[in-house]
């Protein structure tokens, strides 16, 4: 199936381009999907999929945009 | 309220918009906001909401000019180090704009003063540094419908959206509880670019000039990010949760929180 994913932030530089489609197999989640990202997972992280914010367990399906942010809080 | 020919000839270019005219005009005199400090964000926030003529500005900050802080800090000049950031922040914007009223607070919120202290005021602009200040801005507009613009900053990365309570998703639809301390890193931790925060903070007075105004379309329910290195703007739509702990269907939090106590950054 296939997955489009964004990264903001922090998250921007672990891939060549900051929003792109990835192939992954049926019941990945988000949390593998983050790692197969290689996010540090030291770093507070949110993922929004199809617009709502979900828990890192979530099974994603074929279709789903995912963007990831870790919360900004500067001034 | 008529304009006096003094304020017709100051605000000429904008009166000129169809969007504002004489009619928005007084709609930017008689409205009343609230910038929640005087640093990266607040002070291109405050500036430009001054010139446009926002009858009354309040500044809330409790820290002095550094010399580390004018590199963004646009507000301050060289000569402010060591004075309160709000004197500072006062002078200049009178120097500005004597035509409108700014109130100073020198002090820094907490659950025992926010609320009595944005009561006063139409809309918020949150330009803090720090989560447990942004967390408590966030629920104290919910629980009193204010209106706050959001805005945040890192490195070459902002982020900025408007919170319509009870309408759009707020602080804790998109993040509901703070990052644990030292999980994120902070602007003096991980450096700021400072025409970053000047884009940042000028978005945040472009949306709170519309929402007075009326006119456009506003940044609720759209996260606006900006990476600075791309020179690129991407939006992101953000329904609200109805599981939210504060503007949910059945919110968990009713009165407000001092995160202070064991969320140090």
């Amino acid at each position: 199936m296939k997955i489009q994913v964004n990264l903001y932030g922090v998250f921007r530089s672990v891939a060549p381009s900051p929003s792109f489609s990835r192939e992954a197999v049926e019941g990945t989640t988000v949390k593998d999907l983050m790692e197969s990202l290689q996010l540090p997972d030291t770093v507070y992280r949110m993922a929004l999929v199809n617009d709502i914010r979900v828990k890192e367990g979530t099974i994603l399906k074929d279709g789903d945009e995912v963007h990831i942010f870790q919360p900004v809080g500067g001034g | 309220m008529k304009l006096r020919e003094d304020q017709i000839e100051r605000y000429s270019r904008q009166i000129i918009l169809s969007e504002i005219g004489g009619k928005g005009q007084s709609k930017l005199l008689e409205a009343s906001v609230l910038v929640i400090g005087a640093g990266g964000l607040g002070s291109p926030a405050a500036l430009y909401l001054a010139a446009a003529g926002v009858g009354q500005l309040g500044i809330v900050d409790s820290d002095r000019v550094e010399l580390n802080n004018l590199q963004r800090q646009i507000i301050h000049s060289t000569g402010d180090v060591g004075r309160p950031k709000v004197d500072s922040a006062r002078d200049r914007l009178h120097s500005l704009n004597p035509d409108i009223r700014i109130i100073p607070y020198n002090l820094r919120l907490t659950s025992a003063n926010i609320m009595e202290i944005i009561e006063d005021y139409d809309i918020i602009v949150d330009g803090s540094d720090n989560f447990p200040t942004r967390y408590l801005i966030n629920d104290a507009c919910v629980l009193a419908d204010k209106p706050l613009s959001h805005g945040a900053i890192l490195r070459f990365y902002g982020q900025v959206y408007t919170i319509l309570p009870g309408e759009s998703a707020c602080y804790r639809c998109l993040f509901p509880e703070p990052p644990p301390p030292g999980a994120v890193p902070n602007c003096q931790e991980a450096g700021i670019l400072g025409a970053v925060a000047g884009i940042i903070g000028l978005l945040q007075a472009n949306e709170v000039l519309k929402y007075i105004l009326g006119a456009g379309k506003l940044l609720n329910g759209r996260l606006l990010t900006f990476d600075a290195l791309d020179a690129s703007f991407r939006e992101v739509k953000v329904l609200r949760d109805t599981d939210c702990p504060v503007c949910g269907d059945r919110p968990t939090i009713t009165e407000l929180i001092d995160y202070e106590e064991f969320c140090q950054l």
